[in-house]
């Protein structure tokens, strides 16, 4: 207890009750870039051990929803879906759903699915949800492949889509939807260390999301006062956006999607900060 | 040089479920305007009755290379203290500061997926406990030999025997080389063969210049790993020094203890 303090001592870890509100420690991060690694590697590769389709399954269960949504919604319902070919209309939201889903849905269980892990290890836990959207990304990757497999398909059989310049926004609708997955997914991971009710809430409320983000209709088919509703869910511009960049059919507005951006920025600054307070209690609320 | 500093730490809990009365006492202190539930414990107003200290103003220190043997009874707050040291919760008040790589022989099997195999478990436990993967490989033949499961390398850990996923477990663990070690209880895995070669490793550590913050039960152990000693009770710390005397008080008490007879407290009388 007496021990002098030589001036040379140096700390590498000061731990004290309080937290800055806001702090992303990307160094930290950064160090733990192998755990990132081999959590994706485990998230691609684990998920399909003891099956027999292996990775087959992640082109079959787009394949599954946009063949069923194409009958059911296009065939019956008869959905009229901008002059894109309603195969490729379902498909590219299917795909950009599943991807903001996923990127939803695994954040938000973080903390709660490795509350084991959280209690006994210390480690930077954003690196978490951020393997899991990398992960997601991956997949989405994959998943789309196989979308443009089809595209070409459809492009050489001369139907009414255009492939152009606009498909370099692509990547930063990518990017935009995995923050808004992220920032969300965090969000509700932090306010289920205390309360689990949002998960009972999750997954009816992701259903009615999709609903309202244009997966199954066009935003042109909406009531104009509707429509001006409908925009300010970030998801609709950006599956608007995502389909018209990859088939030049439909109706973009660009402050539509600036407005899905802003919303993306503050729902990702507020799921961090909420994170980042979550976590340091979380060992003992879990 | 110090390695670990411990300053007027305290760790409060809450006693209680988490639940709707939770949400709306929460709600009535964040209205009121008054500190808010920043800890998760709602505010910690001396003598509320629904708080538990776990730790109260702990303070030491310890010197690089030495070995801290940390006694007490269940519940004395050897847990909370090492879980606060690995840094998994915050500590309610005071500061802890920290030098060079903590490594924890915390409940070693945790960080462990059933699906995956020997080889891809023993990558993903080294990197979640800080490796990098090419310290890892550098490591690897090491850390299967001393574990001996060898044979089982490819199968899936879930088909492991338990005594199998432990060693391999504290064997990654073993080999962090880290500059403070954090030991718990650990050395109940496995057999007396193995326990002997977890001994032999950790006075190897110890000879490598590591820090080391020992706890166990077991006084033998103790006095056999280390040369000081501290001793808890109730959440206080009550003696910091020779391990020996550390250990001979707390002998005292629970002696002392056990020939009182257990009393029995009479509750609300609700029936679960």
């Amino acid at each position: 207890m007496q021990h002098p303090t030589t001036p040379e001592q140096k700390w590498t870890a000061i731990v004290t009750p309080d937290k800055p509100l806001f702090s992303l420690p990307l160094r930290e991060i950064w160090q733990y870039r192998d755990l990132i690694y081999l959590n994706i590697h485990r998230d691609l590769v684990v998920a399909h051990r003891q099956t027999i389709m292996g990775p087959l399954w992640y082109f079959i269960q787009p394949l599954i929803s946009t063949v069923a949504y194409q009958f059911i919604f296009g065939n019956i319902v008869g959905v009229p879906t901008d002059k894109i070919p309603p195969f490729l209309f379902f498909m590219s939201g299917i795909l950009i759903w599943y991807y903001f889903s996923t990127c939803f849905s695994r954040t938000s269980t973080v903390l709660t699915a490795n509350g084991g892990l959280f209690t006994k290890v210390y480690f930077p836990r954003l690196t978490i949800p951020i393997s899991q959207v990398l992960s997601s990304i991956w997949q989405f990757l994959i998943q789309f492949g196989i979308f443009l497999f089809f595209y070409a398909f459809f492009l050489l059989r001369g139907a009414p889509i255009e492939f152009s310049y606009r498909i370099i926004i692509l990547p930063f609708l990518v990017l935009q939807t995995g923050l808004l997955g992220l920032g969300l997914g965090c969000w509700v991971a932090s306010l289920t260390t205390r309360f689990r009710d949002l998960q009972m809430a999750v997954p009816p409320l992701l259903q009615m999301w999709m609903y309202a983000s244009c997966i199954i209709f066009p935003l042109s088919m909406a009531p104009p006062a509707i429509q001006n509703i409908l925009i300010l869910n970030p998801m609709v511009p950006i599956v608007e956006t995502f389909r018209f960049a990859l088939m030049g059919q439909g109706q973009v507005e660009i402050w539509h999607w600036l407005v899905s951006v802003f919303v993306t920025l503050v729902i990702l600054v507020v799921g961090l900060i909420s994170f980042n307070r979550a976590e340091k209690t979380m060992a003992d609320t879990i | 040089m110090l390695s670990v500093s411990v300053e007027n730490v305290s760790k409060v809990y809450r006693l209680g479920e988490i639940n709707r009365k939770q949400f709306f006492s929460d709600i009535r202190r964040w209205t009121k305007g008054k500190s808010r539930a920043s800890h998760g414990f709602g505010e910690q107003e001396p003598g509320a009755t629904d708080l538990f200290y776990a730790l109260k103003n702990i303070s030491f220190q310890v010197e690089e290379g030495e070995t801290l043997g940390i006694i007490g009874a269940n519940g004395a707050g050897k847990s909370t203290l090492l879980k606060l040291l690995s840094r998994i919760t915050l500590p309610s008040t005071g500061r802890i500061r920290l030098k060079g790589r903590m490594g924890s022989l915390l409940e070693v099997g945790s960080g462990f997926n059933g699906d995956m195999t020997g080889r891809e478990n023993i990558y993903m436990k080294g990197v979640i406990m800080g490796m990098k993967r090419k310290e890892i490989s550098a490591k690897f033949d090491a850390i299967v030999a001393f574990a001996g499961t060898e044979k089982f390398l490819e199968t899936p850990v879930k088909r492991y025997s338990s005594g199998m996923g432990m060693r391999l477990a504290f064997s990654v663990a073993a080999f962090l080389e880290p500059e403070i070690l954090i030991v718990d209880e650990v050395l109940t895995v496995g057999d007396q063969q193995f326990k002997d070669r977890c001994i032999a490793r950790i006075e190897d550590v110890i000879k490598g210049g590591c820090t080391i913050l020992f706890v166990s039960h077991v006084g033998e152990l103790v006095r056999q790993v280390c040369r000081r000693g501290l001793y808890l009770k109730s959440g206080s710390l009550m003696y910091l020094g020779d391990v020996d005397t550390a250990l001979d008080k707390y002998e005292a008490v629970v002696k002392a203890e056990a020939e009182n007879a257990i009393t029995v407290h009479p509750t609300s009388g609700k029936e679960y």
